[in-house]
Protein backbone atom coordinates (compact mmCIF):
# COMPACT_ATOMS: atom_id res chain seq x y z
CA UNK A 1 0.00 0.00 0.00
CA UNK A 2 1.43 3.33 -1.23
CA UNK A 3 1.82 5.80 1.58
CA UNK A 4 -0.60 9.46 1.66
CA UNK A 5 1.38 11.35 3.59
CA UNK A 6 4.84 10.96 6.22
CA UNK A 7 6.22 13.43 8.81
CA UNK A 8 9.64 12.92 10.52
CA UNK A 9 10.75 14.96 13.35
CA UNK A 10 13.94 14.27 15.72
CA UNK A 11 14.00 15.51 19.33
CA UNK A 12 16.03 15.44 22.51
CA UNK A 13 15.81 12.61 24.67
CA UNK A 14 13.73 14.62 27.75
CA UNK A 15 10.89 13.33 29.76
CA UNK A 16 8.95 16.53 28.71
CA UNK A 17 9.17 15.20 25.44
CA UNK A 18 7.18 12.28 26.07
CA UNK A 19 3.71 14.57 25.55
CA UNK A 20 5.51 16.54 22.91
CA UNK A 21 5.91 13.20 21.17
CA UNK A 22 2.31 11.74 21.76
CA UNK A 23 0.83 15.23 20.90
CA UNK A 24 2.68 15.27 17.29
CA UNK A 25 1.60 11.73 16.64
CA UNK A 26 -2.10 12.05 17.36
CA UNK A 27 -2.27 15.37 15.24
CA UNK A 28 -0.74 14.15 12.40
CA UNK A 29 -2.88 11.01 12.71
CA UNK A 30 -5.92 13.24 13.22
CA UNK A 31 -6.02 13.66 9.08
CA UNK A 32 -7.45 9.98 8.99
CA UNK A 33 -10.26 11.31 11.34
CA UNK A 34 -10.02 8.61 13.87
CA UNK A 35 -12.00 7.85 16.98
CA UNK A 36 -11.10 9.21 20.08
CA UNK A 37 -10.22 5.74 21.70
CA UNK A 38 -8.67 4.66 18.82
CA UNK A 39 -6.74 8.06 19.19
CA UNK A 40 -5.90 7.50 23.05
CA UNK A 41 -4.20 4.10 22.27
CA UNK A 42 -2.01 5.73 19.64
CA UNK A 43 -0.65 8.38 22.02
CA UNK A 44 0.05 5.59 25.06
CA UNK A 45 1.74 3.43 22.70
CA UNK A 46 3.85 6.37 21.81
CA UNK A 47 4.58 7.21 25.05
CA UNK A 48 5.65 4.01 26.04
CA UNK A 49 7.79 3.94 23.11
CA UNK A 50 8.83 7.11 23.49
CA UNK A 51 10.00 6.46 27.44
CA UNK A 52 11.47 3.15 26.70
CA UNK A 53 13.92 5.23 24.65
CA UNK A 54 14.59 7.93 27.29
CA UNK A 55 14.98 5.51 30.26
CA UNK A 56 16.73 2.21 28.91
CA UNK A 57 17.58 3.00 25.45
CA UNK A 58 19.69 6.84 26.85
CA UNK A 59 19.25 5.53 30.51
CA UNK A 60 18.03 9.28 30.78
CA UNK A 61 21.33 10.68 29.64
CA UNK A 62 21.60 12.91 26.79
CA UNK A 63 20.88 11.51 23.64
CA UNK A 64 18.39 12.08 20.39
CA UNK A 65 15.13 10.13 20.01
CA UNK A 66 13.92 10.02 16.05
CA UNK A 67 10.10 9.73 15.02
CA UNK A 68 8.84 8.54 11.65
CA UNK A 69 5.18 8.60 10.97
CA UNK A 70 3.92 7.10 7.68
CA UNK A 71 0.10 7.62 6.95
CA UNK A 72 -1.41 5.26 4.50
CA UNK A 73 -5.65 5.07 3.81
CA UNK A 74 -6.58 3.53 6.81
CA UNK A 75 -3.82 3.39 9.24
CA UNK A 76 -0.33 4.70 10.95
CA UNK A 77 2.82 3.21 11.25
CA UNK A 78 4.85 5.26 13.64
CA UNK A 79 8.81 4.33 14.13
CA UNK A 80 10.81 5.47 17.12
CA UNK A 81 14.44 5.10 17.13
CA UNK A 82 16.80 5.41 19.17
CA UNK A 83 20.75 4.98 19.35
CA UNK A 84 21.08 4.18 22.83
CA UNK A 85 22.41 1.33 24.54
CA UNK A 86 19.89 -1.46 22.50
CA UNK A 87 18.18 -4.45 24.35
CA UNK A 88 19.74 -7.67 25.31
CA UNK A 89 17.18 -10.04 25.05
CA UNK A 90 14.06 -8.85 23.51
CA UNK A 91 12.03 -11.84 24.29
CA UNK A 92 12.59 -10.96 27.74
CA UNK A 93 11.39 -7.49 27.49
CA UNK A 94 8.58 -8.52 26.23
CA UNK A 95 7.57 -10.38 29.03
CA UNK A 96 4.58 -8.56 31.14
CA UNK A 97 5.88 -7.32 34.18
CA UNK A 98 9.32 -7.60 33.30
CA UNK A 99 11.75 -4.70 34.12
CA UNK A 100 15.53 -4.25 34.06
CA UNK A 101 15.37 -1.44 36.24
CA UNK A 102 13.13 -2.19 39.52
CA UNK A 103 14.18 0.55 41.41
CA UNK A 104 12.86 3.15 39.35
CA UNK A 105 8.89 1.37 39.81
CA UNK A 106 9.15 0.56 36.30
CA UNK A 107 5.66 -1.52 35.90
CA UNK A 108 7.26 -3.69 32.94
CA UNK A 109 4.27 -2.96 31.34
CA UNK A 110 5.86 -1.15 28.33
CA UNK A 111 5.96 -3.24 25.38
CA UNK A 112 2.96 -5.21 26.69
CA UNK A 113 0.56 -2.03 25.86
CA UNK A 114 2.23 -1.46 22.58
CA UNK A 115 1.47 -4.72 21.50
CA UNK A 116 -2.22 -4.62 23.11
CA UNK A 117 -2.87 -1.36 21.80
CA UNK A 118 -1.75 -1.08 18.56
CA UNK A 119 -2.20 -3.92 15.93
CA UNK A 120 1.29 -4.62 15.22
CA UNK A 121 4.52 -4.30 16.88
CA UNK A 122 8.14 -4.94 15.56
CA UNK A 123 11.10 -4.34 17.59
CA UNK A 124 14.90 -4.12 16.24
CA UNK A 125 17.17 -4.01 18.81
CA UNK A 126 21.24 -4.30 18.75
CA UNK A 127 23.31 -4.08 22.25
CA UNK A 128 25.38 -0.56 22.20
CA UNK A 129 23.84 0.58 18.29
CA UNK A 130 20.16 1.28 19.89
CA UNK A 131 16.66 0.22 19.13
CA UNK A 132 13.68 0.53 16.83
CA UNK A 133 9.92 -0.24 17.17
CA UNK A 134 7.88 -0.27 14.39
CA UNK A 135 4.23 -0.15 15.61
CA UNK A 136 0.89 0.32 13.05
CA UNK A 137 -2.71 0.99 14.29
CA UNK A 138 -5.42 0.46 11.91
CA UNK A 139 -8.47 2.89 12.25
CA UNK A 140 -11.95 1.46 11.73
CA UNK A 141 -13.64 3.15 8.50
CA UNK A 142 -16.41 5.42 9.96
CA UNK B 1 5.87 34.04 48.45
CA UNK B 2 4.97 30.39 47.42
CA UNK B 3 7.99 29.01 45.83
CA UNK B 4 7.10 26.76 42.91
CA UNK B 5 5.92 22.94 44.26
CA UNK B 6 5.95 23.73 47.27
CA UNK B 7 2.25 22.99 49.83
CA UNK B 8 0.44 25.25 51.39
CA UNK B 9 -2.67 25.09 53.69
CA UNK B 10 -6.27 26.32 52.66
CA UNK B 11 -9.31 27.46 55.36
CA UNK B 12 -11.01 24.27 53.59
CA UNK B 13 -8.06 21.59 55.18
CA UNK B 14 -6.99 21.30 51.68
CA UNK B 15 -3.71 21.75 50.37
CA UNK B 16 -2.99 21.88 47.10
CA UNK B 17 0.03 21.94 45.15
CA UNK B 18 0.73 24.44 42.99
CA UNK B 19 2.45 23.84 39.15
CA UNK B 20 5.83 22.94 38.54
CA UNK B 21 7.21 26.08 36.71
CA UNK B 22 11.20 25.20 36.55
CA UNK B 23 11.35 25.85 32.54
CA UNK B 24 14.77 24.29 33.03
CA UNK B 25 13.03 20.69 33.01
CA UNK B 26 9.56 21.63 31.05
CA UNK B 27 6.04 22.27 33.07
CA UNK B 28 4.90 19.39 34.35
CA UNK B 29 0.83 18.96 33.13
CA UNK B 30 -0.15 17.67 36.36
CA UNK B 31 -1.95 19.14 39.69
CA UNK B 32 -1.92 17.17 42.58
CA UNK B 33 -4.64 18.20 45.32
CA UNK B 34 -4.68 16.39 48.74
CA UNK B 35 -7.04 16.12 51.41
CA UNK B 36 -6.65 14.57 54.52
CA UNK B 37 -9.73 12.97 56.95
CA UNK B 38 -9.09 11.10 59.95
CA UNK B 39 -6.30 8.50 58.76
CA UNK B 40 -7.64 8.70 54.82
CA UNK B 41 -5.55 10.61 52.12
CA UNK B 42 -6.67 11.25 49.00
CA UNK B 43 -5.36 12.36 46.11
CA UNK B 44 -6.82 14.24 43.61
CA UNK B 45 -4.75 14.28 39.93
CA UNK B 46 -5.54 16.78 37.28
CA UNK B 47 -3.42 16.33 34.05
CA UNK B 48 -1.27 13.99 32.65
CA UNK B 49 0.33 11.26 34.09
CA UNK B 50 3.32 10.13 32.56
CA UNK B 51 7.14 9.29 33.40
CA UNK B 52 7.70 13.03 33.65
CA UNK B 53 5.15 13.59 35.94
CA UNK B 54 5.54 10.51 37.87
CA UNK B 55 8.49 11.73 40.23
CA UNK B 56 6.38 14.55 41.87
CA UNK B 57 2.95 12.48 42.57
CA UNK B 58 5.86 10.03 44.44
CA UNK B 59 7.65 12.37 46.11
CA UNK B 60 4.07 14.14 47.45
CA UNK B 61 2.23 10.99 48.57
CA UNK B 62 5.39 9.48 50.48
CA UNK B 63 6.25 12.70 52.06
CA UNK B 64 2.89 12.68 53.67
CA UNK B 65 2.72 9.21 54.32
CA UNK B 66 5.40 9.73 56.55
CA UNK B 67 4.28 12.76 57.83
CA UNK B 68 1.26 11.49 59.53
CA UNK B 69 0.13 7.90 59.54
CA UNK B 70 -2.68 6.76 56.55
CA UNK B 71 -4.77 4.32 56.58
CA UNK B 72 -6.27 4.18 53.29
CA UNK B 73 -5.11 6.33 50.55
CA UNK B 74 -7.57 6.89 47.66
CA UNK B 75 -6.44 7.86 44.32
CA UNK B 76 -8.89 9.93 42.77
CA UNK B 77 -8.15 10.06 38.80
CA UNK B 78 -11.82 11.65 37.38
CA UNK B 79 -9.62 14.61 35.86
CA UNK B 80 -6.49 12.49 34.47
CA UNK B 81 -6.66 12.91 30.93
CA UNK B 82 -3.51 10.55 30.14
CA UNK B 83 -2.22 7.69 31.58
CA UNK B 84 0.57 5.06 30.82
CA UNK B 85 2.39 2.33 32.14
CA UNK B 86 4.61 4.98 34.21
CA UNK B 87 1.18 5.35 35.87
CA UNK B 88 1.12 2.01 36.74
CA UNK B 89 4.61 1.56 38.15
CA UNK B 90 3.56 4.70 40.70
CA UNK B 91 0.37 2.73 41.20
CA UNK B 92 1.87 -0.11 42.43
CA UNK B 93 4.93 1.53 44.20
CA UNK B 94 2.18 3.14 46.64
CA UNK B 95 -0.07 -0.03 46.47
CA UNK B 96 2.88 -1.86 48.17
CA UNK B 97 3.93 0.75 49.96
CA UNK B 98 0.61 0.98 52.02
CA UNK B 99 0.30 -2.79 52.35
CA UNK B 100 3.52 -2.24 53.85
CA UNK B 101 2.43 0.07 56.47
CA UNK B 102 -0.47 -2.26 57.08
CA UNK B 103 -3.24 0.19 54.62
CA UNK B 104 -4.84 -0.34 52.05
CA UNK B 105 -5.72 1.75 48.20
CA UNK B 106 -7.92 2.17 46.23
CA UNK B 107 -8.61 4.26 42.70
CA UNK B 108 -11.73 6.40 41.97
CA UNK B 109 -13.31 7.52 39.37
CA UNK B 110 -11.18 6.77 36.01
CA UNK B 111 -12.32 7.87 32.50
CA UNK B 112 -12.16 5.42 30.08
CA UNK B 113 -8.90 5.18 28.78
CA UNK B 114 -7.43 5.26 32.06
CA UNK B 115 -9.44 2.53 32.96
CA UNK B 116 -8.24 0.15 29.86
CA UNK B 117 -4.15 0.77 30.84
CA UNK B 118 -5.28 -0.18 34.44
CA UNK B 119 -7.38 -3.22 33.78
CA UNK B 120 -4.61 -4.22 30.90
CA UNK B 121 -2.06 -4.34 33.76
CA UNK B 122 -3.81 -6.55 36.05
CA UNK B 123 -4.69 -3.62 38.44
CA UNK B 124 -8.34 -4.49 38.62
CA UNK B 125 -7.20 -7.51 40.63
CA UNK B 126 -5.04 -6.28 43.15
CA UNK B 127 -7.09 -3.02 44.08
CA UNK B 128 -10.55 -1.36 44.04
CA UNK B 129 -11.47 0.50 41.46
CA UNK B 130 -14.62 2.46 41.67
Amino acid sequence: MQPINRMKIEFESKSVNESFARIVAAAFASQLDPTLEELADLKTAVSEAVTNAIIHGYEQKEGTIFMDCILYEDSITVIIEDHGVGIEDIEKARIPAFTSKPELERAGMGFSIMESFMDSLDIESQKGAGTKITMTKKFKKR
Amino acid sequence: MIKPGSLRFSKTGFFREIKNINRKNGVIKLDITLKRQNRVLTVYLKGELDHHAVSKVKETIDLQLVKMPVSQLILDMSAVTFMDSSGVGLIVGRFNKMKSLGGSMKIKNPGFSILKVLQMSGLSRLMEIS
